[in-house]
């Protein structure tokens, strides 16, 4: 699939190396994606893949002194981000790219209104007055589904539900019309029946304002339904990537496999077991030589512990995998 | 406002059984506070007389709830010593205790809440640990110690403002802020080390709160994440423990005022125990009970202002 135009923001081997007593701890190693306008990018791994840290990087938002070293480029609409000084990225955050986060029961301050909360990003970056700001905060809080918004924008976090939480969070994200939303792990904290609701309001206004997102998740369900394109993250590293449709008809990663077995079906017999991945993800301190997956591997060959694979592949459908699936089995080695 | 109500419904007994406590401890002291009064070479009937004007000659349960149906009316007694009444006497020096409570508050709280925020945010860098180092060297001096230093720096070596003596208010505005800079400084300087210590710790902890990396997200400057969204969720630990000071130095900052020589509420106190004025003594003793438990009540409401949560959760 091509794009239609030009991404909205691009990475190029990004890198972000954290400081420990051990030594650096890969979190991010050389990440390279993109997304355009309108389209949603799902970034997928288990925990401690990388995944957040990525997130947080694209706009600079970790702790300075925690980290090591960083690298890579980071191009947002023309603008380079990675290594940009802390004013720039400060006035790109919030006005031109969106936040959401994970658990609205925390993510709220929770001694301020949901109005002040909502209205001081426009106030600050926009420069609008008081009253237009009201005036915007009622518009985006009916936008997300809030009913009631007058009465909303006074009340103070603890009095809303997580779902309404959470819409408000969205509602702060898009208070500047950002081209560009991130949203880490939007969903997790919520019930079942809250998060589609989510998801399908991120979807919405993402076509509705043409803005482009990235959607991190370690839940492979929410990226089938909401997302365009798709990238797999193992240990810091992006193992598979491509059109969402693609990457799920056509899994050549063994990781994005077993990923995809690990999602919990609704026809499965009582009492069958799900299936998991055994072993544990790789230090990111001492990551293993050669490919990161291939500890837990079962199509493991020796060259996948000797050589780490490149991520190649054609028509947007990307892989690191010596072995990839549908590919005939590697020759069996003895281990 | 029931909670107000229920509040003020717990502090009854504590109040009573309080000044209860006072009330006996001072009957119980060894020695008869009349004939340490009236001296060796008094007359027995003279004695005698004075023990039965106090009370002391009636069981102490009877002189408590006498004592106590009159103070309801707001007659603490008199002072055998002057005939003064214990009200006129607090009404007296209790400007001045007041005056330099809130001199020491606000010069503490002025310099410790920017402290404590810039501490926080550059925890462990340099700013914060010299901080930390001139903390402790000051929490660990005594006030009369730290008292007698400032007065060699700055009324002995710099020959500025005045070693000890007080000047009314509505006798010279500038001779009473002369008088009070210095008493004031040694009971803010412990205060301003200890408060920005505790708002440090807490604010640390805000800093590394979801909300505060939302608010960063929203891309406000870093002024308006420290002092508009961390600061009010990290203020708990500090108000409790200025309400309680306040409580403290409203009823006299004894050693200071004993220093300094300033006619307040302690003052009165260590002039009334050297002189074995047991009325006077009794009724300081209530007055600062009382005040100590009212500001504390005060500072429970407070958090309801501070935190929307704690509002609803009582309604509820």
């Amino acid at each position: 699939m091509t794009a239609q135009s030009a991404p909205v923001l691009e990475m190029h081997e990004l890198r972000t190396w954290f400081a420990t007593p051990e030594g650096p701890l890969r979190a991010v190693d050389g990440v390279s994606l993109g997304v355009e306008p309108g389209r949603c990018l799902g970034v997928v791994g288990e925990s401690g893949s990388g995944k957040t840290v990525l997130l947080r990087s694209i706009v600079g938002l970790l702790p300075r002194r925690a980290i090591a070293s960083t690298g890579g480029t980071v191009c947002f609409e023309g603008l380079e981000l990675a290594g940009a000084p802390p004013a720039v990225i400060r006035d790109v955050r919030g006005r031109r790219i969106g936040m959401v986060f994970q658990d609205p029961m925390t993510s709220l301050n929770p001694v301020m209104r949901v109005g002040t909360q909502l209205t001081d990003g426009m106030r600050h970056h926009l420069g609008v007055g008081r009253q237009e700001a009201r005036r915007r905060a009622r518009a985006l809080l009916e936008a997300v589904g809030i009913p009631d918004p007058e009465r909303r924008l006074r009340d103070y976090p603890h009095q809303l539900s997580g779902g309404m939480r959470q819409r408000v969070t969205i509602a702060i994200a898009l208070a500047c019309d950002p081209s560009l939303l991130l949203a880490d792990e939007p969903t997790t904290a919520l019930d079942v029946t809250v998060q589609s609701q989510i998801l399908r309001l991120l979807g919405r206004l993402r076509r509705q304002r043409n803005m482009a997102v990235i959607l991190v998740t370690h839940d492979m369900g929410v990226v089938a339904g909401s997302t365009d394109d798709l990238a797999v993250m193992y240990a810091g590293k992006v193992v598979e990537q491509g059109p969402t449709a693609t990457v799920f008809s056509a899994t050549r990663h063994p990781y994005t496999r077993a990923l995809l077995e690990a999602i919990p079906r609704a026809d499965a017999r009582p009492g069958e077991r799900l299936a998991t991945i055994p072993g544990q993800p790789p230090s990111l301190v001492d990551p293993p030589s050669g490919c990161r997956f291939a500890p837990r591997c079962p199509r493991a060959a020796d060259r996948c512990r000797a050589e780490e694979p490149p991520l190649a592949g054609a028509d947007g459908h990307r892989f690191a995998c010596w072995f990839p699936l549908g590919d005939p089995e590697p020759p069996a080695a003895a281990t | 406002m029931k909670q107000v109500k229920g509040r003020l419904l717990e502090l009854a007994p504590v109040l009573l059984l309080v000044s209860f406590a006072t009330f006996a401890l001072v009957r119980v002291l060894p020695g008869d506070p009349a004939r340490a009064f009236l001296g060796p070479q008094a007359s027995q009937q003279e004695v005698a007389l004075l023990r039965h004007q106090i009370g002391l000659d009636r069981p102490i349960i009877s002189a408590y709830g006498h004592w106590l149906a009159r103070a309801f009316h707001g007659d603490l007694g008199q002072s055998y010593q002057t005939g003064q009444s214990v009200v006129s006497a607090l009404a007296q020096r209790l400007p001045v205790s007041i005056e330099l409570m809130l001199l020491a508050q606000v010069l503490g709280l002025a310099v410790a809440v920017p402290v404590g925020v810039l501490t926080a945010y550059r925890a462990e860098g340099l700013v914060d640990r010299a901080w930390s180092g001139l903390s402790f060297a000051t929490i660990a001096l005594p006030s009369f110690v730290l008292g007698l230093l400032l007065i060699i720096v700055f009324p002995v070596k710099l020959n500025v403002l005045q070693i000890s003596g007080f000047t009314h208010l509505t006798h010279s505005v500038g001779g009473n802020l002369e008088s009070m800079t210095l008493p004031a400084l040694t009971l803010a300087l412990p205060q301003i080390a200890i408060y920005s210590r505790v708002l440090r710790g807490d604010m640390i902890a805000t800093l590394r709160e979801d909300h505060v990396t939302m608010a960063e997200a929203k891309g406000l400057p870093t002024w308006q994440i420290l002092f508009r969204y961390a600061l009010r969720p990290s203020s708990f630990s500090l108000i409790t423990l200025a309400g309680l000071n306040v409580g403290q130095l409203m009823s006299g900052a004894v050693v200071v005022e004993f220093l300094f020589g300033l006619p307040g509420v302690g003052m009165l106190l260590v002039s009334s125990i050297f002189a074995h004025d047991l009325v006077m003594i009794q009724g300081v003793i209530l007055f600062t009970v009382v005040v100590y438990v009212a500001i504390n009540l005060g500072v429970d409401l407070l958090y309801a202002v501070l935190d929307p949560r704690t509002r609803h959760v009582a309604a509820a």
